[in-house]
């Protein structure tokens, strides 16, 4: 399973979805996203229509190796991963200027892990939903790069666990999360503090 | 023992909970390809923020994005291609009230 997750995270490549009836040229738009575990097409071009902007598919291998997949993600900081390397190109061809990314649970590390490949915009905007990455990374690379950092994981949020932030409660809300999930996985990123 | 069994209470409402929301009919074909907690909730919030910023764009004079040529056919675009979302009377409302409230002028 980890074996599986380690190839996935060096050589998956995701496909890029744009909105329908726009434009697919990535200069066209200020915004750009990508989903997380259990990712589908639908979901990948439902998510582009709602941003109006292209979003990366991230394909899905059942949700123990996407877990599996996304712990390399956390533990290798991106080094090497093959997803955080096309999301960067994909950022790397948007309009110039500030821009707003999106990234859900598994997604918010691959946006993360991007600023490796690619040095977003000054000014920009990374809206983080349920991500299993600390505040204390995303919010460093926030600081470090002059980049206004949406952070929203909530109590009962499974991602709690595995990311683990300063507040004891939360990360204890986590335990019965497991059993919310996917439900409270969901919730949370929508209704976030 | 006594927070232990308020805690299995609560566990237990949350498993029906769950349930019940498993179980509500999808709204068309191509929803229900996707599970019911990737849909309304996350989609909800990440069009109300993207909608909120086209706004501000709007309102500092921007071009739209998209390639459309004005805004008003870039607000066109976007509420033509929310029509097979599950709540897509709202997502039209939001996009009208708001634009609305700043003085932006109708859609035509």
């Amino acid at each position: 399973m980890a074996g599986y997750g380690l190839a996935t995270y060096l050589t998956e490549m995701g496909e890029w979805y744009f909105p329908e009836g726009g434009s697919r040229d990535f200069g066209d738009y200020d915004r750009i996203g990508t989903g997380g575990i259990r990712d589908t097409r639908e979901s990948a071009q439902l998510m582009a229509n709602e941003i109006g902007g292209p979003v990366l598919y991230n394909p899905s291998h059942g949700p123990i190796n996407d877990v599996a997949q996304s712990f390399w993600q956390k533990v290798l900081f991106g080094f090497g991963a093959s997803l955080a390397r096309q999301f960067a190109e994909g950022v790397r061809q948007l309009a110039p200027g500030p821009i707003t990314v999106y990234g859900h649970s598994q997604g918010a590390i691959t946006v993360v892990n991007a600023a490796s490949y690619v040095e977003y915009p000054r000014g920009s905007t990374l809206n983080l939903a349920a991500p299993p990455i600390s505040r204390l990374h995303s919010g460093l690379l926030g600081g470090l790069r002059g980049l206004n950092v949406i952070y929203r994981q909530n109590y009962f949020d499974v991602s709690a666990l595995y990311a683990p932030s300063f507040n004891p409660l939360k990360f204890l809300s986590g335990l019965p999360g497991i059993f919310m999930t996917p439900y409270a996985h969901s919730w949370a990123r929508a209704y976030g503090p | 023992m006594k927070h232990l069994r308020y805690l299995s209470i609560v566990l237990a409402g949350l498993f029906v909970h769950v349930g019940c929301e498993c179980g509500k009919k999808a709204t068309s074909a191509r929803d229900a390809s996707i599970p019911k907690w990737k849909r309304d909730p996350y989609y909800w919030y990440v069009f109300r923020d993207s909608v909120d910023r086209d706004i501000q764009h709007e309102i500092a004079g921007d071009k739209p994005g998209g390639h459309k040529k004005d805004w008003n056919e870039y607000w066109r675009w976007r509420i033509k291609i929310i029509q097979e979302t599950a709540d897509r009377n709202t997502r039209e409302e939001y996009i009208i009230q708001h634009r609305r409230q700043v003085g932006l002028p109708e859609l035509r």
